[in-house]
């Protein structure tokens, strides 16, 4: 059976894990076009996440509805011997991308991964960077959805050879008034010996949004892998569980950070598989919700390399009675040489540091403000200061908007 | 001033003066209500004022939140500040730097040498601090407020000789800077330390049962203060 016959099977398989979403809905086939026009529809959607002008003409791969611009950065990356390409057109003209496609996420995981083949028109990017190449500032790429109901099935790969570094900054949005919509990203990263990827994600969706992303990471000996994800929106319902594989000496933090509101149905994690011996990670997530917003927040780590450490620490912050938090962590050893550990706490902010910094003079939106921008503050070194930066101020503005 | 927390009474008819730029010392033993009297004037909201008023520069500030009093110039020192792990030191003293921009006391740049805080700004606010680390942070804390008047809930207790030093010179400092000052403690050694000591008044049972002046209390100290708790009584 080849891709598309097997993912034919699934179209019906729903997942084990969020609600069911009925993606039939939402398909209306359409071509994928190479497209100035983007860039205005873009800059209005940008501003949501952040994302000025700045960002988004520095965007390697920016990507409205099903029309795509990749022009932007495009001779100084090339200049690295690095290919930014839509995945459809990196399939056409290598071959050896094929060794990548669907290697780390099987085809028939689930409807939306057979959607992503079935629908997808070859949406997403396709990164490649050369052996030994470190690329000194960060790959921006942007997925907006501008039009009401559709999905928007993209394939993203990363590949970073051996001894290479890329960092990249993904931001994905809807514009205003997007009154329901089904966004699913494949993405499938591979990090060769002692390569590093960061990969930082900052969305924004809307109530009637969907979105499944589905992510396959491979690290190999020595590598790294940085994952931060920021969600600051709410949402019809979100559903992730990417998986990252870990071998010898490898590393991954991976960093969730969710704000959420509304009604929204959060349901997100990380899971990492320590093969290779003395591989880590650490996997952190911070919760922060409020009206009647339900979270689930799920890390998993299979401990098999020897001498291979894991440590997953997950805060939840309630700003309203009516929120709902739940944390699943689980750790699974297959090696008696193997330190996994977890903490957790999800309670309320305290009434005592309330008062507190309220005899410092904070007004009670101030001193919450203080409290929960600190709380979903997380430290990764391996991250550049500009994306930081980036981080930090959005994280602010957020903060702000939650609370006020 | 009648004071009650859970409909239980714990001030009974305080009467206290404090004139501009004055330093005042309470003592008593524990569970006296010194610390409950400090936190009644900064504002904190769990207690219930059954009778009696704050006046404060001819104002009736009874009723105003702690934020509005705080804008006055009134400040506490806690005796034990809670423990804040989500945010830095440094995010609160940035926090309040910028808040108070306005005053331009510039206590900071005086208080932040004499009370060597510095290394702890990186730290969880008052996460894993000794007892020393979390009395001159606080201090340090509420001379960022550019205070008029400091209430200073025990700033003495558990801490170092060292450290007492610091704490004493700071507080000599603010006193210069034309502060007034309600000071509360149970031990006679900060008082030694003081350029000033205006008045001295002790608490038993939730009421004040003497006031002095400083002279008092060796008197105090060599009885203890269950002898002159007694004595008060009868």
């Amino acid at each position: 059976m080849n891709i598309r016959e097997i993912a034919e099977k699934a179209l019906n398989k729903p997942s084990p894990y969020g609600p069911d979403v009925e993606i039939e809905n939402f398909i209306k086939p359409d071509k994928l076009v190479e497209s100035d026009e983007v860039y205005d529809q873009a800059l209005k959607i940008g501003s949501r996440i952040g994302f000025s002008g700045v960002e988004i003409s520095k965007a390697s791969y920016l990507q409205v509805d099903e029309k795509v611009l990749t022009k932007h950065l495009k001779q100084t990356l090339e200049k690295y011997g690095v290919i930014v390409l839509p995945i459809g057109e990196a399939l056409k003209k290598f071959d050896w991308v094929r060794n990548y496609y669907w290697k780390l996420i099987p085809v028939d995981l689930d409807k939306y991964t057979a959607a992503v083949e079935l629908y997808g028109l070859g949406q997403g990017y396709f990164i490649y960077v050369p052996k030994g190449v470190k690329v000194p500032f960060p790959v921006y790429t942007c997925l907006f959805i501008y039009t009401s109901g559709k999905a928007q099935l993209l394939h993203n790969i990363i590949v970073v050879d051996d001894y290479a570094e890329l960092h990249v900054v993904t931001g994905c949005a809807v514009a205003h008034g997007i009154a329901n919509a089904l966004h699913v990203g494949i993405s499938e990263f591979y990090i060769g010996k002692n390569a590093k990827l960061t990969f930082t994600m900052l969305h924004a969706w809307a109530p009637g949004v969907h979105v499944r992303p589905r992510t396959g990471v491979y690290v190999s000996e020595g590598g790294t892998f940085i994952q931060y994800y920021v969600l600051y929106s709410d949402v019809a319902s979100i559903q992730m569980f990417p998986k990252v594989i870990l071998d010898k000496s490898a590393y991954c933090n991976s960093v969730t950070t969710v704000i959420g509101w509304g009604n929204s149905i959060y349901d997100i994690g990380s899971e990492v598989e320590l093969i290779g011996n003395k591989s880590s990670t650490i996997i952190m997530s911070r919760l922060v919700g409020k009206d009647n917003v339900k979270i689930i927040s799920r890390a998993r780590i299979i401990g098999k390399g020897i001498g291979s450490k894991g440590h997953i620490e997950c805060l939840g912050l309630p700003l309203t009675k009516t929120v709902s938090i739940t944390t699943i962590p689980e750790l699974k050893i297959e090696c008696d040489d193997v330190e996994l550990t977890h903490e957790a706490a999800i309670g309320k902010i305290s009434e005592d540091e309330l008062i507190y910094l309220m005899s410092r003079g904070l007004s009670e939106d101030e001193a919450k403000m203080l409290i929960v921008k600190g709380f979903v503050k997380v430290t990764v070194p391996e991250l550049p200061n500009q994306i930081k930066y980036a981080i930090d101020q959005i994280l602010k503005l957020i903060t702000e908007k939650a609370i006020g | 001033m009648n004071v009650s927390i859970n409909g239980r009474k714990i001030l009974h008819n305080i009467n206290l003066h404090v004139y501009e730029n004055e330093l005042h010392v309470i003592i008593g033993p524990n569970g006296a209500g010194k610390s409950t009297l400090l936190a009644v004037i900064a504002g904190i909201p769990k207690y219930v004022i059954e009778s009696g008023k704050i006046i404060y520069n001819g104002e009736d500030i009874t009723n105003e939140l702690i934020t509005k009093r705080v804008e006055k110039g009134i400040v506490l020192a806690y005796q034990i500040p809670p423990t804040i792990k989500t945010i830095t030191a440094k995010d609160l003293v940035s926090t309040l730097l910028t808040k108070f921009k306005q005053r331009e006391c510039k206590y900071s740049d005086f208080t932040s040498k004499l009370l060597e805080i510095e290394y702890l700004l990186d730290r969880p606010l008052f996460y894993g601090f000794s007892g020393g680390e979390r009395k001159r942070f606080e201090l340090y804390i509420t001379s960022l407020m550019c205070p008029k008047l400091l209430l200073l809930d025990e700033p003495d207790s558990g801490v170092d000789i060292d450290s007492l030093d610091k704490i004493a010179k700071t507080i000599n400092y603010l006193l210069d800077q034309g502060t007034t000052i309600i000071l509360v403690t149970h031990r006679g050694d900060i008082i030694n330390k003081l350029k000033k000591v205006d008045k001295v008044h002790v608490m038993c049972n939730g009421k004040i049962v003497l006031s002095n002046g400083v002279d008092i209390i060796h008197e105090i100290f060599s009885k203890g203060f269950e002898e002159v708790c007694k004595l008060s009584k009868s």
